[in-house]
């Protein structure tokens, strides 16, 4: 499902030229649950963002399902992503001026708008929170704030699902909450790729990849 | 959901922002309104004391005696009433309204007249039509001067017999403490007719609403080129005191509504700015979650396109209001003649939403182009 070809991205800024990722090979078959490890800085969220055609690499070609990202235009790449990807992070990222309800229902896509409200409704009973539908994000406790996160990284059906440390700021018993949410997407056929330090990640995960200083160190084999 | 629904919401998230905004749009369209509705209400007023003065250019036939003419306020000579078209028809003269007349001083029921006929004022080619000046009476018509009228008993719809020929008597004309007291108005080419001077006229007086002392030598040559035996005086009090009038109009409006309107939309841009960082963050998961450029572009020039419509719509309230409030003590116009200007309305509108959309442009162009890979790793 995803195919990464020799891909490096380099930031520059006032202070030089970052390299945060390096001639980076990777393969994620759909269906897979990948697990994406490595130190501070090593590039693990650019990995992420790069492959949700959200940062466009400096060198090397990303494809998802067959599609080269960086060659579609802007508009072809929001719906891919509207379409195909839900992203996790660990800040939430809720928009503080809609209530749990409407964060989840911001990404509807166009003609959906009724069912969309009826499966934004159905995730969010799923994920514990229908009693919660109309507080806004500064009400809720930070495992409820992810879990409305999840939710709306659900609400479009995606393919694949990108979560950047989204256990980072969660106590234990969220932490398992999250990675139970995200398991069960990858049951049902979901493909999900999961950058964290969580060592309990791996369980649920069929293959870890250790990335060290923007390269790719340990492919990982199938668990 | 839908771009307007989520521009809403944001604004009653962030209402004292918003607030400041619609504050200084509301300030820079009241300065504005409130400027132009007291200085066109200045301009009537100043149009009235004008006509009430009479006008500020005379042109008579060259040999006058301007002796006479001031003491009786018509000159004895006479020149040819085709004068008149002929100056109307050019489009080199800086007049903005002519009326001919053919004045002499008869004796009536046993007192002396000034019998006028006027003409009515005619079309000036090439120049903005304006609303007639001087009277416009119709043939067979007259209008009789307040003491005339009073001592001799005459009311409107008389008939009475001028020097031979009836007429019937239109208007009984308000006290004026002048020699218009005493005159009688005619049809131009009927007092002609009465008196027995077919074609013939004395006085051409003629308004130059925007001119100034200094203007009045460029008057005259260019009447003189097209009437070479004339004489062009001024009556120089009222043209100065046009001057005076419409020059602090014009140093209002010329310096602080621009000045007004800069200062707005710096104060909106910058508000636009910090909107933009306040939400960097929102704006790259808006781009996560599969949003075009155009949506996240809508969502903060929509917020300044509606700031600057209920910014005009206020300001125009405000505006109106404060010329009515303070109009009459600053341009020291009666408050009967400040009236609201519907038309800025629609002004106000387009400029402070055009304003608004221009200030926040900038800001939301980076918005657009901020690198999510950065604003979504932020703490």
């Amino acid at each position: 499902m995803i195919e990464l070809e020799s891909v490096s991205k380099v930031y520059r800024g006032q202070d030089g030229e970052v390299r945060a990722l390096h001639n980076v090979k990777l393969s994620v078959d759909r269906g897979e649950f990948v697990v994406v490890r490595g130190p501070s800085g090593s590039g693990k969220s650019t990995l992420l963002l790069t492959i949700g055609g959200l940062v466009r690499p400096t060198h090397g070609k990303v494809f998802v399902d067959r599609k080269n990202l960086y060659a579609m235009s802007g508009g072809d790449l929001a719906k891919f992503r509207a379409e195909k990807v839900g992203f996790v992070f660990q800040m939430f990222h809720l928009l503080p001026y809609l209530n749990v309800l409407q964060n989840v229902l911001v990404p509807t896509l166009p003609g959906v708008r009724q069912t969309g409200r009826g499966r934004a409704r159905e995730l969010l009973e799923k994920l514990q929170m229908s009693d919660r539908l109309h507080h806004r994000p500064s009400q809720l406790s930070t495992g409820e704030r992810q879990r409305v996160a999840i939710a709306r990284a659900l609400l479009n059906q995606p393919s694949l699902i990108l979560a950047d440390e989204p256990t980072g700021n969660l106590d234990p018993d969220n932490t398992a909450h999250v990675l139970g949410y995200l398991s069960d997407f990858h049951k049902e056929g979901g493909t999900v790729v999961l950058v964290t330090h969580e060592k309990s990640a791996e369980e649920f995960a069929q293959r870890v990849v250790l990335l060290d200083a923007g390269g790719l160190v340990v492919p990982g084999e199938n668990r | 959901m839908s771009i307007i629904r989520m521009l809403l919401k944001e604004i009653a998230h962030r209402k004292l922002s918003f607030l400041l905004g619609v504050v200084s749009v509301i300030a820079a369209v009241a300065l504005f309104v409130a400027v132009l509705t007291m200085s066109e209400a200045s301009q009537r007023e100043t149009t009235r004391l004008m006509r009430d003065m009479g006008f500020n250019v005379l042109i008579v036939p060259k040999n006058t005696d301007m002796a006479d003419f001031w003491s009786e306020d018509f000159g004895k000579e006479e020149m040819p009433e085709d004068y008149v078209y002929k100056l109307a028809n050019s489009k080199t003269i800086l007049v903005r309204h002519l009326v001919a007349t053919l004045q002499k001083k008869v004796a009536w029921r046993d007192r002396k007249v000034l019998l006028t006929g006027v003409l009515p004022e005619a079309p000036l080619k090439g120049k903005e039509k304006k609303p007639p000046m001087g009277f416009s009476i119709p043939r067979g018509k007259v209008y009789v001067g307040f003491e005339l009228a009073r001592s001799l008993k005459i009311k409107e719809g008389d008939a009475v017999n001028l020097l031979g020929k009836d007429f019937v008597v239109e208007r009984c004309l308000q006290k004026s403490g002048s020699k218009n007291d005493i005159r009688i108005y005619g049809h131009l080419h009927d007092i002609q007719e009465v008196l027995g001077k077919p074609g013939k006229i004395n006085v051409i007086e003629a308004l130059e609403c925007r001119c100034e002392g200094e203007r009045l030598p460029t008057i005259r040559k260019s009447i003189a080129a097209a009437l070479p035996d004339t004489i062009v005086s001024e009556r120089g009090s009222i043209a100065l005191a046009r001057a005076e009038t419409r020059k602090m109009v014009e140093k209002y409006a010329a310096f602080l509504i621009p000045m007004v309107f800069l200062i707005c939309a710096v104060w909106v841009g910058l508000l636009a700015l910090s909107n933009v960082r306040e939400r960097r963050q929102e704006i790259g998961i808006l781009r996560a979650l599969g949003f075009r450029s155009g949506r996240i572009a809508g969502l903060f020039l929509g917020r300044s396109v509606l700031l600057g419509l209920i910014g005009a719509g206020a300001g125009f309230a405000l505006g109106t209001a404060l010329a009515l409030r303070f109009g009459p003590e600053i341009f020291k116009v009666t408050s009967e003649k400040i009236s609201p200007m519907v038309s800025l309305l629609g002004w106000s509108l387009i400029g402070a939403v055009a304003l608004c959309a221009l200030a926040a442009y900038l800001p939301t162009i980076l918005a657009i182009t901020q690198d999510p890979a950065v604003t979504l790793r932020e703490e």
